[in-house]
């Protein structure tokens, strides 16, 4: 064995102090013993291919519902883990990405013990993220999606969601600065700001009845250069118009189209008062397809509320209503305007 | 008292907003029953005429709209005949025109409110 030197037993020796004030420290609590909690719990969430409430609606929707009933379940487990599979994703729509950022900002406002990760974003389909990136999926999250790719779509353009509780016309004011950018002179902007208003009048004194964590509204909107079409979507998550509507119809009324959430939709647009039971008010969702009605060009206006849907349809010749229930609610309301705008 | 001659205009962009929206105050900042109340009703309590200029909003919903004019009858106890004479809505802008007529419109259609007692 050689023999130590000198310097080897000074090095040692401090070595050993120091060895000595960890053991010290450890002994008087200043240093615990981290370990990873052990994983008690993992869920996986698949999201479906096609993420489009016109293309998928039963799958999509049954997937936010699934991503919602995670975020309520144990809220103050940290040993719990839930993967949602956002990279199976190879087309998402407007309406449904509007939706998932909703329902990813209540989850985030539910607090740090919930908080979520971007993982694996090199596997998502790129022009997937780049659409989620420029809609401010990622903001959301506090990260950014640096994947630097070929994938600029310059055909369709989407405006970075905002969110609000109130009626907030500076918003949409905002939002249609940054859409004249995109498409020119918007026509009938006046009438369109009034359609988004009246929206987030409705939300703020009848989507919430009850206070919660979140009773927000999320607004965003798209242009296809190609197609000339505009799309302006604003979504809550409230408690839906079918149960809105009911305190203000006869009793007959309420039980013929209690299951029929289209037709009390329907209904809601007809009726000249809101829910509010009172003479002077309503008009709010007629001033809604009115915006349409008053271009001259094609287009729709479409509201997706618990089970039911509503789409109006303008074409140059005529207009339509079109209504259906679906198999699963969608949590809230999604209204949506699409314009094409090439004609007017 | 009303100060005989004069008359006062009040353009909602500049001494307002030029984003109003909502009815109620819990609605929003610029909600159509502050703009009542602050600024409107207080006018046409102290001048003969008020002159209401829209230029330059980026629209008027009709909630705004009931709630600021509707609510002068319906709750600022000023019948129809008092706002013919002492008030006008007025714009120069083509697209917000129809917004003149649909105050006019809330006006002529709203029923005073019974007080309470």
């Amino acid at each position: 064995m050689r023999k130590s030197t000198h310097k080897t037993k000074q090095r040692n020796s401090i070595l050993s102090r120091n060895a000595y004030r960890r053991i010290s420290r450890k002994k008087k609590g200043s240093y615990k013993r981290v370990t990873k909690p052990r994983v008690t719990r993992q869920d996986e969430i698949q999201c479906p291919e096609v993420f489009s409430l016109d293309m998928n609606f039963d799958a999509v929707v049954s997937t936010l519902t699934r991503i919602r009933a995670q975020s309520k379940i144990n809220k103050e487990s940290h040993t719990d883990q839930v993967f949602i599979h956002l990279h199976t994703i190879q087309e998402i729509s407007p309406a449904a990405a509007l939706v998932l950022v909703a329902e990813i900002y209540y989850w985030v406002r539910l607090g740090k013990s919930r908080r979520l990760k971007a993982n694996d974003l090199s596997e998502w389909n790129p022009k997937v993220r780049k659409q989620m990136d420029d809609m401010g999926f990622f903001g959301l999250l506090g990260i950014s999606s640096h994947e630097r790719e070929n994938t600029d779509n310059k055909d369709i353009r989407y405006l970075k969601f905002r969110t609000g509780k109130k009626s907030e016309g500076e918003k949409i004011a905002k939002l249609m600065d940054e859409l004249q950018l995109l498409v020119g002179e918007m026509p009938h902007a006046p009438r369109l700001y009034n359609a988004v208003t009246e929206a987030m009048t409705n939300v703020r004194q009848h989507a919430y009845p009850h206070e919660q964590i979140v009773s927000n509204w999320w607004l965003t909107a798209s242009h296809h250069k190609v197609k000339g079409e505009l799309k302006i979507l604003i979504y809550d998550q409230g408690i839906g118009i079918p149960k809105t509507l009911p305190k203000m119809l006869t009793q007959d009324v309420v039980s013929t189209l209690r299951r029929n959430h289209a037709g009390l939709i329907e209904k809601a647009h007809n009726l000249d008062r809101s829910a509010s039971k009172e003479d002077h008010r309503g008009n709010g969702l007629a001033e809604m397809i009115e915006y349409l009605s008053k271009l001259n060009c094609s287009g729709s206006y479409r509201v997706v509320s618990l089970y039911g849907e509503y789409l109006f349809k303008k074409t140059e010749s005529k207009q339509s209503v079109r209504k259906n229930n679906h198999n699963v609610p969608l949590r809230g309301t999604l209204i949506e305007w699409d314009v094409k705008l090439a004609n007017d | 008292m009303t100060d005989i001659e004069s008359e006062t205009v009040i353009n909602i962009a500049k001494q307002f907003s030029p984003f109003p929206a909502g009815r109620v105050r819990e609605d929003g900042k610029y909600s159509g029953m502050r703009f009542r109340e602050e600024i409107l009703t207080p006018a046409l309590r102290k001048y003969k005429r008020v002159k209401v200029v829209f230029d330059g909003v980026a629209g008027l919903g009709s909630s705004f709209l009931e709630e600021a004019f509707g609510g002068l009858v319906r709750l600022e106890s000023m019948d129809k005949e008092f706002l013919d004479m002492h008030l006008q809505i007025y714009t120069s802008e083509e697209e917000l025109k129809d917004f003149v007529r649909m105050a006019n419109y809330h006006i002529e259609n709203a029923t005073p409110q019974k007080q309470s007692a």
